[in-house]
């Protein structure tokens, strides 16, 4: 059964059809959540939130675009307003002398043993959070500059720069901060 | 560094961050679909709510006006056969009949208001 299909039932009134979007996209949206509140409680609220809404505006949601990306949108629209952040200022940098002190200090043995999914979300929680959005929009799940573009509202050139950037401080703090170059 | 280096680049950021996709809760899916048929349940009483509002007011639309209408016909046909056909374009004839509209729209007015102090304080304290 397509999605549209799917939006066609929850709109007659079968609920449990919803069940499908919340076991599709909960995931990505928890973790679009976290990254822009950076914390677990927020971020539940937040998903819970944002899946209320779509419910309740689901018949607004036109079917020549994605559900993943109509949602996304929501979920980073309530995840903003949640934590009041300004997400396009650059609100939090690595200090490159607790960086040092900390690739000084790291044992090479320690850093492999790691979860590398610890390291990149250690990584991504130390950047900008407008920036760590974007890496997690555009590697994650895949999404096009342009989707991203409507997700995020920015416009098409700045998500390409931002993306760049965002990129480059991702490498340079992988490779500062956990000596982690052979993997790039 | 070359087109082929960017790539594999790229692709190891890619691989990288895949595998670090965060997990929802299990009790959030639980959380979420309980949320929603609440939801579900307070659009469904609230549209009966609002039917069942609407069906009052026009009951007492009915009630009201039609016991004026009534009244008003039988006034006509008192005032025929006791003073004639002239009688019921005089003033007084339809000054008496205006002031039975102007009471009736009155108690109509303030049942509506009734209706409406009610329905606030039910909501404040059900």
């Amino acid at each position: 059964m397509s999605e549209k299909e799917r939006v066609k039932r929850v709109l007659s009134g079968d609920t449990s059809a919803f069940a499908y979007f919340v076991d599709s996209y909960q995931d990505m949206a928890f973790t679009i959540a976290y990254r822009v509140c950076c914390n677990e409680q927020d971020a539940e609220d937040v998903v819970q939130e944002s899946y209320v809404k779509a419910y309740r505006n689901l018949h607004g949601f036109r079917a020549d675009s994605k559900f993943s990306t109509w949602f996304y949108r929501i979920v980073y629209n309530t995840a903003v307003t949640h934590s009041k952040r300004r997400l396009w200022k650059v609100d939090r940098e690595a200090e490159p002398d607790d960086a040092l002190h900390l690739a000084e200090e790291t044992l090479q043995a320690e850093i492999e043993a790691m979860d590398r999914k610890a390291v990149v979300n250690d990584i991504l929680g130390r950047m900008p959070t407008g920036e760590a959005l974007l890496l997690t929009l555009y590697y994650m799940e895949d999404h096009p500059v342009k989707e991203i573009v409507k997700i995020t509202g920015l416009s098409e050139a700045n998500v390409k720069v931002r993306l760049f950037r965002a990129r480059k401080s991702f490498k340079e703090m992988l490779q500062r901060r956990y000596r982690i170059s052979d993997i790039l | 560094m070359n087109k082929r280096d960017v790539l594999n680049e790229e692709e190891a950021i890619r691989i990288l961050m895949q595998g670090a996709k965060m997990k929802a809760p299990e009790r959030l899916k639980y959380r979420i679909m309980h949320q929603l048929e609440v939801e579900k349940k307070a659009v469904t009483s609230r549209a009966k709510k609002g039917s069942e509002e609407s069906g009052d007011v026009l009951r007492d639309l009915g009630t009201i006006f039609g016991t004026m209408y009534a009244l008003l016909v039988g006034m006509a046909v008192v005032t025929y056969i006791l003073f004639g056909r002239h009688f019921l374009l005089s003033t007084e004839f339809v000054g008496a009949a205006l002031f039975v509209v102007f009471v009736f729209s009155m108690l109509w007015l303030i049942a509506q208001l009734d209706r409406r102090v009610h329905a606030k304080s039910k909501r404040l304290f059900p």
